[in-house]
């Protein structure tokens, strides 16, 4: 009876594995990345796949067969006892605290583009200097909505005055560009979050958190919110749209014009959500 | 074995099975709770019906002359003289669904219900959390439309609120649901709004009649009378749309300046409510119109108890029916509404505007007010009518709340001291 | 021992926890509807089929105008009135003094002003009808509208003045007609059309100062009445011969919506607020009516 149950254990393993095999073709992988430093992110993914992956086959094989081979039944053999290896456990401490080091070190890069080393400081690369880059626009996550605000036509790239755009869930950029964005949370915690670039921010009350990316494909992607914010968290999404330089600027210019209406009749709510 | 020692062990022996048992009867009772639950129902406004003091006969009968003419929840109902399209009403109404092609419906309570109620009376089960409450539809009373105060918002107000979201409020913004189910909730929110204020005109007659009247459920007395003439104010709505005309040409500073002046003037009055900072803190005990009602009728059933005590005309009698008449009165005031709440005068120095941001919006609320809020007009209250305020003064006091948010230092035009005279920006 | 009744006690919580919650406040939600017999209604509609029955019974009709006199008196002693909250402009509003509510004036004799009275009446006499091009005049002054209760016929320009130093905007919310909110600045005047005739009278209050309160009842024809403050009234031109209902309000009255309940059985008074009366033709009915504490609240 004990040999069925460690083939039973034999399938975690094997599932294991096979559900990683086949996840690509149900679509179950990692969204398409249309940034520019994504794929460093992805790589580190991998490679921790790859190396938890691997110890975790070779330990459950190592336990199915000494659970195959020294099944009780049918054995006569007194048990014996080891009193521990005190090699054994320097062994196996040193492995894995070398190989978390490696890690660390290893993504260390990785991370310090992403959240450290700004564009924002400029080429000079001090922050607080006069070449520092401007914020694209300002991203307030609210219970439950994104809200956005770019800076006005007139402003010269200034945010924070009358002539504001302000949209919602609707985050437009251009393509191949540099982004920059201020992220702001009008109530509690949420996380601003870009699958397909592979973007991911905490927005913390209080704070103001630069984030940047730059995108290197245009169309239509996933904002959502990926910390959870109250009952409405799981339907806090937008939509990021990646288009060309003009295609941005007349959009925007577009926004403006709605915004600035002292005329219209009927402001119809076109282009900026469907 | 001694006999207390068997029936100890037989007690022990039937602990275990009670204990084997129990999780098996644990589910079972649980289970007993699935199945198919009833259908939810519109719910008739109880205070409306409370305060009329309908009998109960009649407020049956009121119940099917509203299934009769709008059906339920689940199985929408217009007759044609509506206007309403059945079609998008099906899509909106019913259990959240979808098809085989991926088609959505249910869609009302997916996205509206837990906060604006299976009966469009804005007490949904997140009601109670949100300040400010969600809208009620049964009074058909809209704040933020571009038609004139007591004209129904048009279509494309709705699909604006719906997209775009109510800023500085739990409303949220549903521009990325594609057209046709924004299309569909707007339809169902017309009809909610539609069946909320036939009920209270009902209400109304029922209460109009004299005694031994019935109501009579005929085409004439429903249908052309109460259902038709509300229909067409809704499309009729259109037809009061603000059309602004131009702003005049100028510098933008002195149009700015003249807006201070009007603001702290005797002419627009802004100042009594919105205060002397601006930040809505000049009139904060009043009420809107849907919460004003509320706050009578508890004043007046306090009174009423109150007259009771000292009352000595009465005998047990009377005593007793009025003291039961005010229990069930005080009963549905609890169970049927949210706790009254002051409607406060908006804070102009956030820059968050509820109605739209845009220099038309902000003319559309000076000119006409806000709809069931204490926010007077300044426009002509009717068409051909002349109003309190020029078109350039109203269009200098846009320029004016537009500038708020971003004036760095304000001297108060009042001799008193300003409430909030450090306020540096508070901006949002 | 233990273990049965540790089994029995779970069994006996879980049942209770199972009980309480499928409980509620399933307090007074109204009755729900009636599936055929609404299914017989939306039949009956969609075809246009006349009524089955008529409401009411047959109407007579007789010939010849009358006229309704009375007044109103408190029975025992009126309760005296409060003051009412006035934390704005206070140079203007009550001068410092503070302002009495207004809502239950009752006169030294006893007369009750502000009661309303109006007749549903199915004959109406030429006089009675609402005139082309009717004004009448809604002022206010310190801060309280000088007429507490006005009523007048549907169709009139109702001029609302402002006669005061200062601001203020007038609100009305009728039952069934459309809402008005109108700023008013000081010295100005604005026009109001009432769109429909009520059957209770609208409420009008003023935003920036809240006490502020007055009533007004458009009405189809000129068969009302509001007493003055000796409590006295008079409806002229009434039809005769045959019965007509009167309607009586007052706005602390504890009936539905202020309806005004008295103890009148000769006068068929109904829990409404409403009594009947037969006149003949040029007939003076004079009512000396007594109204006991119990009848406000």
């Amino acid at each position: 009876m004990g040999k069925f149950w460690s083939l039973i254990f034999l399938l975690v393993p094997v599932l294991g594995v096979a559900a990683f095999v086949v996840a690509p073709w149900y679509d179950h992988w990692l969204p398409r990345d249309i940034s520019e430093h994504g794929h460093t992110i992805d790589h580190l993914f991998y490679f921790i796949l790859w190396l938890t992956g691997a110890v975790f086959v070779a330990t459950e094989v190592v336990m199915f067969w000494f659970m195959w081979r020294y099944d009780s039944q049918g054995k006569a053999n007194p048990v014996k006892y080891m009193h521990g290896s005190h090699t054994l456990e320097i062994v196996w401490t040193i492995l894995p605290a070398a190989t978390l080091l490696f890690i660390a070190i290893y993504q260390m890069n990785a991370w310090a583009n992403a959240k450290i080393i700004s564009p924002a400081a400029g080429p000079d690369g001090i922050l607080g200097t006069a070449d520092d880059m401007r914020p694209m626009l300002e991203v307030t996550a609210r219970q439950f909505e994104w809200r956005l605000r770019y800076p006005g036509l007139k402003a010269e790239g200034v945010l924070g005055d009358s002539d504001d755009i302000h949209v919602v869930n609707d985050l437009h950029l251009p393509v191949n560009e540099e982004i920059l964005l201020d992220l702001k949370s009008a109530d509690v915690l949420h996380s601003f979050f870009l699958p397909n670039v592979r973007v991911k921010q905490d927005a913390v009350p209080g704070m103001k958190i630069p984030v940047w990316f730059r995108c290197t494909e245009t169309g239509s992607y996933d904002l959502v919110c990926a910390e959870l914010c109250g009952w409405g968290h799981y339907k806090m999404k937008g939509r990021l749209t990646v288009e060309s330089r003009e295609d941005f600027d007349k959009w925007l210019a577009q926004k403006y014009r709605d915004q600035e209406a002292t005329q219209d009749p009927q402001l119809v709510g076109k282009g900026d959500g469907e | 074995m001694t006999w207390i020692a068997m029936t100890r062990i037989a007690m022990n022996r039937q602990a275990n099975i009670a204990l084997r048992l129990l999780p098996v009867v644990a589910t079972l009772l649980l289970a007993a709770g699935c199945g198919k639950s009833e259908p939810p129902v519109f719910h008739l406004n109880m205070i409306a019906i409370n305060q009329a003091q309908i009998p109960v006969e009649q407020q049956k009968e009121l119940a099917n002359i509203l299934e009769a003419l709008y059906g339920t929840p689940n199985e929408p109902f217009v007759l044609a003289d509506t206007g309403l399209d059945l079609a998008k009403l099906k899509i909106a109404a019913g259990p959240v669904r979808s098809d085989q092609f991926g088609r959505e419906g249910g869609l009302y309570r997916r996205q509206c219900g837990h906060c604006h109620g299976t009966t469009g009376d804005g007490r949904g089960p997140t009601a109670l959390l949100l300040n400010p409450y969600p809208r009620d539809y049964r009074q058909g009373k809209f704040k933020f439309k571009s038609t004139e105060r007591a004209a129904k918002p048009t279509t494309i107000d709705l699909d604006r609120v719906i997209r775009h979201g109510i800023p500085g409020t739990a409303m949220p913004a549903f521009g990325l649901l594609p057209e046709s189910q924004i299309a569909a909730l707007t339809e169902y929110v017309k009809y909610l709004s539609l069946r909320g204020e036939t009920e209270l005109r009902l209400i109304n007659a029922i209460a109009d009649l004299s005694e031994g009247e019935k109501l009579a459920a005929t085409r004439e007395g429903l249908v052309d009378e109460i259902v038709k003439p509300l229909a067409e104010t809704w499309t009729n709505a259109s037809e009061s749309i603000i059309n602004p005309e131009p702003q005049p040409a100028g510098e933008a500073a002195a149009s700015v300046a003249a807006g201070r002046e009007l603001y702290y003037g005797a002419k627009a009055n802004c100042v009594k409510c919105h205060g002397p900072g601006e930040l809505g803190d000049g009139q904060t005990n009043d009420y809107d119109d849907w919460t004003k009602p509320l706050v009578e009728m508890a004043k007046s059933i306090a009174s009423e108890r109150e007259g009771l005590d000292t009352n000595t005309d009465l005998d047990s009698t009377q005593r007793r029916e009025i003291q039961a008449r005010l229990a069930l009165s005080s009963l549905i005031l609890e169970t049927d509404s949210l706790p009254p709440r002051n409607a406060i005068p908006r804070n102009l120095r956030q820059g968050i505007y509820r109605g739209g941001r845009a220099p038309v919006d902000l003319y559309r609320r000076i000119y006409a007010g806000i709809n069931g809020a204490p926010m007077p007009g300044v426009g002509p209250a009717t068409p051909g009518a002349t109003g309190t305020l020029t078109n350039d003064e109203i269009w200098n006091l846009v320029d004016y709340v537009r500038s708020l948010p971003y004036e760095l230092h304000t001297p108060a035009k009042t001799t008193a001291a300003p409430v909030h005279a450090s306020i540096e920006q508070n901006r949002f | 021992m233990r273990k049965t009744i540790s089994a029995l006690l779970a069994l006996g919580l879980g049942v209770v926890a199972m009980a309480l919650s499928g409980c509620g406040q399933q307090a007074a939600a109204g009755p729900t509807a009636d599936k055929l017999a609404a299914l017989d209604i939306r039949k009956a509609l969609e075809s246009g089929a006349p009524a089955a029955e008529a409401a009411g019974g047959a109407e007579v009709t007789g010939t010849g105008w009358a006229s309704l006199k009375g007044t109103f008196k408190f029975a025992g002693t009126p309760p005296t009135p409060g003051k009412l909250t006035v934390a704005k402009d206070t140079e203007v509003c009550g001068h410092g003094m503070g302002i009495a509510d207004n809502s239950l004036l009752v006169a030294s004799d006893g007369g009750i002003a502000n009661v309303v009275l109006y007749a549903r009446a199915k004959r109406v006499h030429d006089d009675a009808k609402a005139e082309e091009n009717a004004e009448v005049v809604f002022d206010q002054k310190d801060c309280m509208f000088l007429t507490h209760v006005l009523a007048f016929p549907v169709g009139a320009k109702v001029d609302i003045k402002n006669s005061d130093p200062i601001g203020h905007n007038t609100k009305i919310d009728p039952q069934k007609g459309v809402p008005f909110n109108q700023n008013l600045p000081a010295g100005q005047s604005v026009a109001y059309l009432a769109s429909s005739e009520e059957a209770l009278p609208a409420t009008v209050s003023c935003s920036i100062h809240p006490w502020m309160r007055a009533y007004l009842l458009p009405r189809k024809d000129k068969y009302f009445a509001v007493t003055k403050p000796d409590g006295s009234f008079e409806i002229a031109n009434l039809p005769a011969g045959e019965e007509v209902e009167i309607q009586v309000w007052h706005e602390r009255a504890s009936g539905p919506g202020g309806a005004l309940v008295l103890d009148k059985k000769d006068l068929k008074w109904t829990p409404k607020g409403r009594f009947k009366v037969k006149l003949d033709a040029d007939q003076t009915m004079d009512l000396a009516l007594e109204v006991p504490a119990a009848a406000f609240k």
